[in-house]
């Protein structure tokens, strides 16, 4: 079980190993504690969303625009994945075809990486002139990279590519930051995004142990969690 | 320090405010510190976003608070933390 590499669209069966990790899944406890984090994550991402509504109603400040969006497209990502592991598990491959398939694994990876590139782009927007402009072209460079995936399945996996640029932009604006106050927010960033990454590999390219994905899950579930608090935190009167 | 433009924003709003939520544009320009382009400008933002409106006092313009631009200033200092906190 350990290595063995799944990948989308010619899903290699190693039937014995697979159908183990199925049962073991299904019938387990560990699909409901991947149920309820999933929840959990999907739920704190719109709560994320809907707290910063007022402040961005009143200021059309971008940065807060940004970090919403990052947030919102995380919420479905989350939901887009659990989804597709779902999928995969209950029906030994695509559930109602490859193409609705394809189509879910396009959405989890063109909002997987849109949340990722906002969140790191509402820390930078305000160095470019025309923010909005560069908005689009990271809309363009999301679509193109899932587009990519998802049709040609490449074997350098683009999406791992971009992860790792994330991690890279992510400690670049890190260390162009004008104040110590954000250290903790960039920490939470990129702890976020190594999460993230690991969680994805976990869970669908690489079969690691159940217990090694829920750990992963729980530790993205946290990391939410504590940007939820600070969220709520920086809000509230004072 | 120049000042960004939520800071701007602000001290326009507290300058209506501190006027009994009743100003005309030249005092009100006085007050702002902006050039009559750029003070233009952000009331035109204001007026658009409805955080302030025109009132009329004996036939002569006033700008006046509304209820989001109560809100904005009441809730400033938890969006520049905010904004602070997170980098944004």
């Amino acid at each position: 079980m350990k290595g063995e590499l799944i990948r989308f669209g010619a899903i290699e069966k190693a039937e014995p190993a697979f159908i183990l990790a199925k049962e073991k899944f299904v019938s387990g406890t560990s699909f409901w504690i991947e149920l309820f984090f999933a929840l959990m994550v999907v739920i704190l991402c719109f709560l994320i969303y809907k707290k910063t509504k007022e402040i961005y109603d009143l200021t059309s400040h971008k940065g807060i625009k940004y970090f919403r969006q990052a947030f919102l497209f995380f919420g479905v990502a989350f939901l887009s994945r659990f989804l597709l592991m779902l999928s995969i598990i209950l029906n030994d491959g695509p559930l109602f075809g490859k193409g609705l398939f394809q189509l879910g694994f396009f959405i989890f990876i063109y909002s997987g990486l849109m949340a990722a590139l906002l969140l790191v782009y509402s820390t930078i927007w305000n160095k470019f002139k025309d923010p909005d402009r560069y908005f689009y072209w990271i809309n363009l460079i999301a679509l193109s990279i899932a587009l990519v995936d998802t049709i040609f399945n490449p074997r350098e996996n683009f999406f791992f590519i971009i992860t790792l640029l994330l991690l890279i932009s992510t400690i670049i604006s890190f260390s162009s930051r004008e104040s110590n106050k954000t250290l903790k927010t960039y920490v939470i960033y990129i702890f976020l995004f190594l999460a993230w990454f690991s969680s994805i590999l976990a869970n669908f390219f690489v079969r690691f142990s159940t217990l090694s994905g829920i750990i992963l899950y729980v530790i993205s579930a946290l990391l939410f969690l504590l940007i939820y608090t600070k969220v709520n935190k920086s809000l509230s009167t004072k | 320090m120049k000042r960004d433009r939520l800071a701007v924003i602000n001290d326009i709003l507290k300058t209506i405010s501190s006027y009994k939520n009743k100003i005309k544009p030249t005092p009100l320009l006085r007050y702002s510190n902006l050039s009559s382009q750029g003070f233009s400008v952000y009331i035109s933002e204001l007026l658009e976003k409805n955080l302030i409106e025109e009132v009329f006092v004996k036939k002569r313009k006033h700008y006046s608070l509304t209820k989001k631009g109560f809100k904005f200033i009441e809730k400033y200092i938890a969006i520049r933390g905010f904004i602070e906190d997170f980098g944004l």
